[in-house]
């Protein structure tokens, strides 16, 4: 990798924009930088195409003039160029609007946390690689890949401000990436796409989440049909498609969806607003996730914590600005969402299924604010009583995921680490599945 | 700049792309009348490509400073050495295309308009919105600028600059319908610096108080039916779904993972009303969402017919694509940001206007619907593709009657398309429009009105 910068200077970098930034009028100011080192291969079922290499060298300065706020970001650590940008922010702030709810963290500076390697096994990453076409074209020779990644990313991550708080990080980890589809003849399957990060290389690429299933499902996708008529039923949510429910649901419980007023559970602390067997948690702190981080953008140090409990709704997820201005616990500031498992395997709640679908991958609108959905059921199946029919096409959902979380009737048990979340499969009822 | 970069290009051993390549945004967030974000950002560098016999290396360094190119051509080199080493692919030479060249600098003429003077720009958008509507439960008004500022130089000898700026103001209205929320956004300003489009905001509020009637409408409005029925897709339904369902089926990089477009050249895949076009520069009324005449690869960018009169024509191409397809490069090759390697990717993408009128249009519906505004979309490589709809009207006896709430629409294109009985006379473009592939990138979409069938999802 081109490495010419100091990787580990990223807090002195703050430092000086917090600085300067006080030199240059801010009342208060914090400085996030990070430095990113990318080292990436791209592939598809025959070449291995494309080595990528890139170095970002990122600081975004947020300065409080009074209590008005600006920003400025840039590449680049020169003072020249941090100087000036620290000038717009000011600049900015100057000509904004006091809010009481705007300032910097309080706390003390925090020790270097590391994780993961520094530099990429390249010939490992090129050699899995390799490993993995041949696997594929052994095993599944109608499945086409393309604008498939491999990559290691070794990021620091640091951050000053004015009350005297100061992080720095550095973590490196892996990031499998496939997209693909299945062509026999004239005939052809919808693309799927799954993607999972580890601290370690992946020992095969096809072993990595949930492919080596996604695999299969492709190739038992050839002669789709919809639905057979339009009814109410089961959707079982297989691990990669569970984030369609949770990230609607987790987006009406952010600070800035309250500050709007318009979330459904905006008063709803304290009560069961989905079926008992659900329990959601934030775990940034958990080394399961090798793409968590120990502080957020505003400096505040991450913390785990309980969403939902047993279906009761125990916390929002109020970062530090949205704290101050709802006058509300802060609760959160990074993601890393894992959804405990049940007590049942995919193939037992298949077989539990009188009749619905197994969606693979959602294609839909964005839900409204009331969580109302509908959309297109990709890489999906027809299941009724008990056994999968047959792939379907042109086949919506529709329905509402709040109304979704109280009529839960199964959770898988095995909850997939894709490396930021963990999600398990999960069937609900009461959705309307239509045909054309 | 452009010398230093022309220097550097005629003195390497492979093909190689030498950008450099600056993104300068600001964005003015408020939310609920809270000015959550108010900054600016310049994110920038260099990057070099490297071509040598199937093999490409690309690295990018955070500086736009002539320093740092010898030491992205270097590694760049090693990179395609590796692959060279370790994979060796054999694939011979690249297609060049026409070597495009030239300065295409859209900065406005106008002078810059200052902090405050974009902050208020927004604050009087707001204001207007909280003083004539009380009863908006909430308001979110947001200003994004980008301008894309790169310098390019090819061994191949293509050597240009350019700078494509485009400001979006984005508003969300939202109402507390008897059964919860509901919401209708739009966009305003378009191609252009900000102080192209935010010198007169209160040309704006025509269009707000037409906002703000729609939003009424739909919180009175009704489940659209699921099912397939006759459809009227204004020029914003019609312009995603060029983008999405037509286009990126015929991306030919999409097209060698398995599209279905793949083998339907010289079919029939749409009424002879259809041609749909992806255009280069500024489409053909010169207002098209984006401008671009060369391309991140250095071609010379060229219009590229897709559908002509309902027949499949072409793909879109990059160099690596024409060669596979023993094509020439159509200038579609693109990249977001200075560390990003150019991808196949659409620019202006539009279905070519008809002859029919709206009015006519919707009188020709008995039952059905006339759709208006787009949330998001997606397409496969099947050609099935999804739109979420978050305006839109019942059509009885062809008059228009109550709205709508929040649909989504689907269908496969290559059958769809030979439904379309009708394509209004004018085109539209859209206001903003964000493609992501890997990437996200600027696009433009646009079209006229069409008239088809097409499935909708819904509750009974």
């Amino acid at each position: 990798m081109t490495n010419v910068l100091d990787a580990t200077a990223g807090v002195d970098v703050a430092d000086y924009a917090v600085a300067a930034a006080r030199k240059a009028g801010a009342d208060e100011a914090q400085v996030f930088h990070v430095y990113d080192e990318l080292f990436e291969i791209t592939y598809d079922n025959k070449d291995v195409s494309m080595v990528r290499t890139t170095v970002d060298d990122q600081v975004t300065i947020t300065v409080y003039v009074g209590t008005a706020k600006g920003q400025s970001s840039l590449t680049g650590r020169s003072h020249d160029l941090i100087d000036q940008a620290v000038a717009e922010a000011v600049a900015a702030a100057s000509a904004g609007v006091a809010d009481p709810a705007n300032a910097v963290v309080p706390g003390e500076p925090t020790a270097l946390i590391e994780l993961g390697h520094r530099e990429p096994d390249a010939d490992t990453m090129i050699d899995a690689l390799v490993r993995h076409q041949a696997f594929m074209a052994e095993h599944y020779p109608l499945v086409n890949i393309r604008d498939s990644t491999y990559q290691f990313r070794n990021r620091w991550r640091s951050f000053a401000n004015s009350a005297g708080l100061q992080h720095q990080e550095r973590r490196g980890s892996y990031t499998a990436s496939t997209i693909f589809s299945a062509r026999d003849g004239e005939k052809g399957t919808s693309f799927n796409y799954t993607n999972a990060s580890s601290v370690e290389p992946f020992a095969e690429i096809r072993d990595m989440a949930t492919l080596r299933r996604l695999l299969d499902d492709v190739v038992a996708s050839f002669d789709p049909k919809p639905v057979p008529e339009t009814f109410v039923g089961d959707v079982i949510f297989t691990p990669d498609s569970l984030g369609t429910l949770l990230n609607a649901v987790l987006t009406s419980l952010m600070g800035l969806t309250l500050l709007r007023g318009t979330s459904p559970f905006q008063e709803s602390i304290g009560q069961t607003v989905a079926d008992a067997r659900l329990t959601v948690s934030n775990l940034p702190c958990s080394p399961q996730f090798p793409l968590a981080s120990t502080f957020d953008t505003n400096g505040v140090p991450s913390a785990d914590l309980s969403i939902i409990a047993n279906g009761v709704l125990e916390n929002h997820l109020i970062d530090w600005y949205t704290s101050r201005k709802l006058e509300r616990p802060m609760t959160a500031g990074v993601f890393n969402i894992r959804v405990e498992p049940g007590d049942q395997t995919l193939d037992d709640i298949i077989a539990s299924t009188e009749r619905g679908i197994v969606l693979g991958r959602f294609s839909g609108g964005q839900p409204n604010q009331q969580l109302d959905f509908s959309g297109v059921a990709k890489n999906s199946f027809y299941v009724e009583n008990g056994k999968v029919q047959h792939p379907i096409n042109e086949t919506m959902i529709a329905g509402n995921f709040a109304q979704m979380l109280q009529s839960i009737r199964a959770i898988g048990s095995e909850a997939v680490n894709f490396g930021g979340d963990a999600y398990p499969a999960l069937a609900a009822t009461g959705v309307t599945i239509s045909t054309k | 700049l452009l010398d230093q970069l022309e220097r550097y290009a005629q003195h390497l051993d492979h093909y190689t792309e030498l950008r450099l390549h600056n993104n300068h945004s600001k964005t003015i967030q408020m939310i609920g009348g809270n000015v959550v974000t108010n900054g600016a950002s310049s994110r920038g560098g260099v990057s070099a490509r490297t071509y040598d016999d199937g093999a490409f290396g690309f690295a990018s360094f955070p500086s736009m400073s002539d320093d740092a190119i010898p030491g992205a051509l270097k590694s760049a080199g090693s990179n395609a050495a590796l692959l060279q080493r370790r994979a060796p692919m054999g694939k011979g030479d690249l297609p060049m295309g026409t070597v495009g060249k030239g300065t295409f600098d859209y900065r406005s003429k106008h002078a810059a308009l200052t902090d405050a003077e974009q902050l208020d720009a927004i604050r009087a958008i707001d204001d207007y919105l909280r003083t004539t509507y009380p009863d908006l439960a909430n308001i979110d008004v947001n200003l994004g600028f980008l301008a894309m500022e790169k310098g390019l130089a090819t061994s191949a000898g293509a050597l240009t600059y350019s700078y494509i700026p485009r400001t979006i103001v984005a508003v969300r209205l939202s109402y507390k319908a008897d059964d919860g929320a509901v919401e209708v956004m739009e966009a305003f300003g378009g191609f252009g610096d900000p102080q192209d489009h935010l010198t007169d905001v209160a040309s704006f509020f025509p269009d707000l108080d037409d906002l703000y009637r729609r939003l009424r409408d739909k919180a009175d409005g009704v489940y659209a039916k699921p099912g397939e029925h006759d459809v009227i897709m204004d020029s914003r339904l019609a312009g995603i779904l060029a983008h999405e369902a037509i286009g990126h089926t015929c991306e030919a990089d999409i097209v060698l993972g398995g599209s279905i477009a793949g083998d339907h050249v010289g079919d029939v895949v749409a009424s002879e009303k259809v041609t749909l076009v992806d255009y280069a520069e500024r489409g053909p009324d010169g207002n098209g969402g984006i401008a671009i005449h060369v391309d991140d690869e250095g071609v010379e960018c060229r219009d590229v017919t897709i559908i002509e009169d309902g027949v499949l024509k072409t793909f879109l191409h990059n160099k690596e694509t024409a060669r596979e397809f023993g094509a020439e490069p159509t200038g579609n090759a693109r990249a977001y940001a200075f560390d990003d390697e150019p991808l196949v990717r659409m620019r202006n993408t539009a279905i070519a206007p008809g002859t029919d009128t709206l009015d006519e249009m919707i009188a020709a519906v008995d039952h059905g619907y006339y759709l208006m505004r787009p949330t998001n979309g997606q397409a496969d490589s099947t050609s099935e593709f999804m739109f979420g709809v978050g305006m839109g009207y019942e059509i009885e006896d062809g008059k228009i009657t109550r709205a709508i709430r929040d649909t989504t629409i689907s269908g496969v294109a290559f059958d769809m398309l030979k439904t379309v009985t009708h394509v209004s006379d004018d085109l539209t473009w859209g206001k903003g429009g964000m493609c992501g592939k890997k990437q996200m990138i600027p696009v433009g979409m646009g079209g006229p009105a069409i008239k088809c069938r097409i499935t909708i999802g819904g509750r009974s």
